[in-house]
């Protein structure tokens, strides 16, 4: 049996941020994916568990092929429904960054987006989707359902950790909320992970930098 | 008082956030010390010392409580007995010859007990929600010993020596909003009398200064027995908290630009507001003349080593000189005089001068000024979601407004990037290094905009030219294919709403003066006495000359930072 450990999120906002780093991510979507993982969490969903799972592949190694491709994103007509796709599976991150920027052209769409790699990380983007737009959006993933209206979710149960089919549809209408949560109790195997790639942006030290990195200099005990 | 809101405009964010000048601010009404005894006097809280169990070495614990109209707050600290080898104001240290938390509410035998075992080792321990901040602090040598000792030959310690320092002891860290397991400041901003930036984190300062005076006659009356002397209240008055601050200062106001704007455009605001009073009264005149003899003795008083700071403390001497003379000889206050003021000064006085005026000239006007402190913090959290439908013309444009400075140098070029920000791995802490010099390139953090912001311009450029100028690309599509920008597209749009959210300065420059940032997010804390001790780590003094909780009252409430001129 693993132990919990609770965090508060600002400390998880920070450590998502330094461990997607540490994996590799640019640091604007790793802002993203602190974000996310916050949002997840602060909603008493797995966020730490989906990141850890996340970096774990190391996609960033490939990004360009985890990511929409660049040509057909949207469809030629002003109602037509667009697929999303890659050469590969879809970076949840990358993808949940592009839904979120493409807000004010999926009103009144259907996105179907193929072959995505743990779809629990798209949720907080589609949160922002629905806040833009004002409405709230569901995420279809398979077979299991989540609805949000930007703040809240109604998600029963659990995304699978890759999906072959997410369907997101705008103007849907919400029923119940899940509980906000003000902390994080989280799997210290899995903050582990996420510690794992955090540490990997930390400097080794140096003398040189212990002496003056820091700005030592005068006397400070005195 | 009257006030013509369209004559003048708050100055121009090209001029005010160059490094130079926001290193050579000062406090002034809307600083955040201020704001907290202004309202705990206000509110009348009460102030209670439940626990204080210290042996003759001054080693144990005490608990403090500050009662406010809702909540209650405790600073629960623990004395300790440090070998003078092991004390370090570097964050490297780990021990202290105090550590502290507060604590949301009254903590209970068990919560003192659980505090006990985490607190004492600081960033190695955890704390829970419960907790609203962690603190340490270090004597200082050069005037712990002689208070003591003095106390307890029955004397008074030296005016002189107090001056000299200070303070007794001084915080090396105050940590707040979520770090180690404490409570996220999102949790706890409802509270109004949290609301306002850093307020837990400044009562938990203005509390220890209280344990410290304890303390000391504790310390005292171990040693001296019924000999000792009780420290006179107006010498202990004299004595702040020290503080020593160093690199880990510097990054906060490059990574909260919507949260530093507030705070700028909130004092730029409040010298717009005065500048267009087009008449000074008596009383208005009467209050700015009194606050700078007493500034003086507040100039006068402040020490420093550093060369930096030992130049601009007689260049801001010889400023207020030349202020005195202008002021004897104006006799003209009914045409915007703080107009006239400011515009004198911008061509007279250093920027450190310019700056202590602009601090000063509120000083008359609390019902222009204070109401501006409800408007410095951040909640604006819907700043950080990318507008994707926002064309690459536009992006351009706003590139071009807030970094425009920056968008014609060679970034290729030694001297303009010659520095990186990086985070050690042996206390995570932020440090500044030599890009050219050490291998710590790979682990820079995000902290030059204006770099980033330039080669986001060009490729915007390169891609806008490739799409044979098509303006209506979307930021969307420009991020999907170069997603190295998303973190300088996601400040740059931000600058529509903060306009003072961005340094004007080249932050990773050869020349770069990290002492800058940090003093003027000390400044706005309020603190006085800046002592440089390298161009990246500076002492301060914080609560000099307040009120002890005992004595807090409206009329001592707000003025206290400027000593008595008579003193």
């Amino acid at each position: 049996m693993s132990n919990k450990i609770n965090l508060s999120l600002n400390e998880l906002d920070s450590l998502a941020k330094r461990a997607a780093r540490g994996a590799g991510y640019h640091w604007g979507l790793c802002e993203e994916a602190a974000k996310a993982v916050r949002w997840l969490c602060s909603h008493g969903l797995d966020g730490v568990g989906q990141l850890a799972l996340l970096l774990e592949k190391s996609l960033s190694q490939s990004a360009s092929m985890h990511r929409p491709l660049p040509v057909r994103l949207l469809a030629a007509n002003e109602n037509d429904n667009v697929t999303w796709q890659a050469g590969d599976q879809l970076c949840p991150l990358a993808t949940g960054a592009y839904l979120s920027d493409s807000a004010s052209n999926l009103v009144g769409r259907e996105i179907e987006i193929r072959q995505l790699l743990l779809p629990t990380i798209l949720i907080p983007f589609a949160a922002n989707v629905a806040s833009l737009t004002k409405q709230s959006i569901s995420i279809v993933c398979d077979e299991t359902v989540a609805t949000t209206d930007g703040v809240n979710i109604d998600m029963t149960n659990p995304f699978p950790d890759s999906a072959c089919d997410v369907g997101l549809r705008c103007g849907v209408s919400m029923s119940a909320a899940r509980t906000q949560q003000r902390r994080v109790i989280a799997d210290t195997h899995q903050l582990q992970v996420l510690q794992r790639f955090a540490n990997l942006t930390y400097a080794p030290a140096t003398e040189e930098s212990r002496l003056t990195g820091a700005g030592a200099g005068l006397m400070d005990n005195d | 008082m009257s006030c013509d809101v369209k004559r003048v405009s708050r100055r121009d964010p090209e001029k005010v956030m160059r490094l130079s000048r926001l290193g050579s601010f000062h406090q002034c009404r809307l600083s955040f010390m201020r704001t907290l005894t202004r309202r705990m006097a206000r509110d009348n809280w009460q102030f209670t010392r439940g626990v204080f169990e210290l042996d003759s070495n001054g080693v144990g614990r005490a608990v403090y409580t500050a009662t406010g109209p809702s909540c209650q707050y405790s600073l629960v600290a623990f004395a300790h007995d440090l070998p003078d080898k092991k004390r370090s104001d570097r964050v490297i240290a780990d021990a202290w010859d105090a550590t502290f938390a507060l604590f949301d509410g009254i903590p209970t035998q068990d919560d003192v007990d659980r505090l006990s075992k985490n607190i004492p080792f600081q960033e190695a321990g955890r704390v829970s929600e419960s907790e609203l901040t962690m603190s340490r602090a270090n004597r200082s040598l050069r005037l712990w010993n002689h208070v003591v000792d003095a106390l307890a030959n029955g004397e008074q310690p030296s005016i002189h020596a107090i001056r000299d320092v200070g303070y007794l002891m001084r915080t090396t860290a105050v940590y707040g909003s979520g770090k180690f397991g404490a409570a996220d400041r999102e949790s706890i901003e409802d509270r109004s009398e949290l609301y306002a930036p850093f307020q837990a984190e400044l009562l938990t300062v203005y509390l220890i200064r209280n344990f410290v005076r304890d303390l000391v006659q504790h310390v005292a009356c171990a040693k001296g027995g019924k000999k000792t002397a009780q420290l006179d209240t107006d010498i202990a008055k004299e004595l702040g908290i020290g503080n020593s601050t160093g690199l880990g200062m510097a990054p906060f106001i490059v990574n909260h630009p919507i949260l530093f704007n507030n705070w700028i455009i909130a004092r730029e605001e409040a010298v717009a507001r005065v500048r267009n009073c087009k008449v000074a009264s008596i009383e208005e005149q009467a209050c700015f003349a009194q606050l700078l003899r007493r500034s003086e003795v507040l100039v006068e008083r402040w020490r420093s080593e550093h060369p930096l700071q030992v130049n601009k403390l007689a260049l801001l001497k010889d400023d207020v000189a030349k202020l005195k003379v202008y002021l004897d000889q104006k006799d003209d206050w009914s045409n915007y005089p703080w107009d006239q003021l400011i515009n004198w000064s911008e061509g007279a006085l250093t920027e450190e001068g310019q700056e202590f005026v602009a601090s000063l000239i509120l000083e008359p006007y609390e019902h222009l000024v204070d109401g501006l402190s409800d408007c410095m913090s951040d909640v604006n959290r819907d700043a950080f979601v990318i507008d994707g439908s926002m064309t690459v013309a536009v992006l351009k444009s706003i590139i071009e407004s807030c970094f425009g400075w920056a968008l014609d140098f060679d970034w290729s070029i030694k001297k303009h990037c010659a520095r990186v920000w990086y985070v050690s791995a042996e206390k995570l802490e932020p440090r500044l290094g030599e890009r050219f010099e050490e291998p710590i390139e790979d682990y820079e953090q995000p902290l030059a905009p204006a770099r980033d912001a330039t080669l986001a311009y060009r490729d915007l450029t390169a891609w806008d030219d490739s799409k044979s100028g098509k303006d209506d690309a979307s930021v969307a599509e420009f991020l999907l294919q170069y997603p190295q920008h998303r973190h300088i597209v996601r400040r740059v749009q931000i600058s529509r709403v903060a306009p003072y959210g961005e340094v004007k300065d080249n932050t990773i420059s050869s020349s770069v003066m990290p002492i800058d940032m940090l003093r003027v997010k000390l400044s706005f804390f309020g603190a006085t006495h800046f002592d440089p001790r390298s161009d990246r780590w500076v002492r301060i003094c914080m609560y000099a000359g307040a009120p002890y909780p005992d004595e807090l009252s409206s009329s001592n409430a707000d003025l206290w930072v400027y000593p008595e001129a008579a003193a």
